[in-house]
């Protein structure tokens, strides 16, 4: 399989990947995806003052699932909340040269956010 | 052996490069004043010289698996060896029988065939190889019937390296005047195989797997018993009748010095790759969640099939750009499906995609295996590190 640029450069050098070292109720969590289908997203958003201070994220899958889950962290840090996901899966799919296959890996990445966002309102 | 900028080689299995000494003979064939001509023109010099050629190599090819030079038949590759023998004894034999034996793991050249002929009316049965990847002789013999007409069984599994006992399985099929065919093009010139002592009625060989060239390959047809087949490609009479086509003889004096060459030196390049095969896998099972494909012993010397837990198959291949080797998954559109061979074996889904065949060859050298341990080592930490901590272990 071919990848973008943006992709390969994502997955080889993800800028925020990894747990954020810090207390659980200083963190919302959301997940989506299942290990045994091949695609298993994590983010850890930090949210202060209604405004996403830090975004990071944890995953199994493929390239295309990694630098899609990193270039959504990249763009959230600094959104308030309710403009979080301004992204369409089709737009971050555009955005990175994902293959049409690969859309759902980018819905994937969406479901993570979304619960994510879900589990903040009921805080 | 790895030139600056490319990837290590340790994709052997798929396909080795022309050994010089091979490509030299092979480039002595194709110009003028060299063996260009046709060797079906025996009314000139030229013409018979070509064929002098193509006979020598003949010889070659047959002194490696102890057959005589006219029970081998120059064909295109394995692939179209397994065709003509499965197609054509099939072919032959319909009014004897209609049931073919072969297993789940042979290679699609096997599988492929016999599906066709099942559309012809043949019935086949797919053994089931046990965990460990090995077919039983016990079960060939259980699953053949009176209208049995062929057993095909590889000799040397392409993915897992696993050998088959065709010894005892021929003795079988033998006794029950079954015919037997045996893929080795995984074998051929790196065990030792003397057919004069098999019961083995065909025996596809390749020239790209031992260091000789692309796009040729031959069939072994036992001539005592006759092994009788339809021919499935026509026009000329080329081989005996079997095999119809100019014979290309820069291909076939390659893979005749290729064979001589394997011939020469199977003992000692066995015990070299076995060396290296062994320190690969010491170096990559210091890590854990690793998973070795096949039986432990009965293993061709430069195949190792690994499975790595808690990586996810695509990225995993991607990962490791710095060695050309084969996964353990096929892209296949929208999908990536996990192999056939590691899934009959019973690995899950996750854990078959996330395989790697390591394969070793004349030209890996320990400083390669010391890359391929310290590379993959590396990207399979970074691999699980990305992944969410519970990943493996919450059944998700």
């Amino acid at each position: 399989m071919e990848y973008s640029k943006a992709v390969l450069s994502r997955f080889r050098r993800p800028q925020y990947a990894g747990r954020p070292c810090l207390p659980a109720d200083q963190l919302v969590i959301g997940r989506a995806g299942k290990h045994r289908t091949g695609s298993d997203v994590v983010f850890y958003l930090q949210i202060i003052a209604n405004q996403i201070h830090d975004a990071r994220f944890e995953a199994y899958g493929c390239p295309h699932t990694i630098a899609a889950a990193d270039y959504m962290a990249e763009r959230m840090i600094g959104r308030p909340v309710d403009q979080a996901m301004q992204e369409t899966p089709q737009q971050l799919a555009d955005e990175l040269g994902l293959p049409a296959e690969k859309l759902g890996q980018a819905l994937i990445v969406e479901d993570a956010i979304n619960d994510a966002l879900e589990a903040w309102k009921k805080r | 052996m790895t030139e600056p900028g490319l990837p290590i080689f340790l994709d052997y299995a798929a396909g080795t490069p022309t050994d010089p000494r091979v490509a030299e003979k092979m480039a002595a064939c194709l110009t003028a004043g060299g063996l260009f001509a046709n060797p079906a023109s025996s009314s000139h010099v030229l013409g018979r010289q070509a064929k002098g050629a193509v006979e020598n190599a003949r010889g070659q090819v047959a002194g490696l698996v102890g057959a005589s030079r006219r029970e081998i038949i120059w064909t295109s590759g394995a692939t179209e060896s397994d065709n003509l023998a499965i197609t054509g004894s099939a072919r032959f034999h319909r009014d004897r029988g209609r049931h073919i034996v072969t297993s789940k793991i042979e290679h699609k050249a096997v599988l492929d065939t016999c599906r066709q002929l099942e559309k012809e009316g043949f019935e086949v049965t797919y053994l089931s190889p046990s965990s460990v990847g090995m077919i039983d002789p016990q079960q060939v013999g259980e699953a053949l019937r009176d209208d049995t007409i062929l057993v095909s069984l590889m000799h040397v599994n392409n993915e897992i390296g696993t050998i088959t006992d065709i010894a005892a399985i021929g003795e079988l099929c033998r006794e029950r005047a079954v015919l037997f065919h045996v893929d080795a093009a995984q074998s051929v010139g790196k065990l030792a195989i003397n057919l004069a002592e098999l019961n083995v009625d065909m025996m596809s060989f390749t020239g790209h797997k031992i260091y000789g060239p692309k796009g040729i390959g031959a069939l072994y047809v036992c001539h005592s018993p006759r092994c009788q087949l339809e021919p499935i490609i026509h026009g000329g009479g080329h081989e005996m009748g079997l095999r119809a086509g100019t014979l290309a003889t820069h291909q076939i004096v390659g893979m005749g010095e290729a064979y001589a060459i394997a011939e020469a030196e199977l003992e000692s390049e066995h015990d070299r790759l076995l060396a290296l095969r062994e320190k690969l896998w010491r170096g990559l099972s210091a890590l854990d969640g690793v998973w070795l494909n096949g039986e432990p012993q009965r293993r061709v010397a430069g195949i190792l099939n690994v499975s790595f837990a808690g990586v996810e198959g695509e990225s995993l291949l991607l990962a490791l750009r710095k060695l050309a080797v084969s996964s353990g998954s096929a892209c296949v559109s929208a999908s990536t499906e996990a192999s056939y061979v590691l899934r009959a074996l019973g690995r899950d889904e996750q854990l078959a995609q996330a395989s790697i065949r390591f394969s070793v060859g004349r030209f890996s050298t320990e400083a390669d295996i010391d890359v391929a341990i310290a590379e993959t080592t590396r990207q399979v930490s970074r691999m699980r590190e990305l992944a969410p901590r519970t990943a493996a272990a919450d059944g998700s």
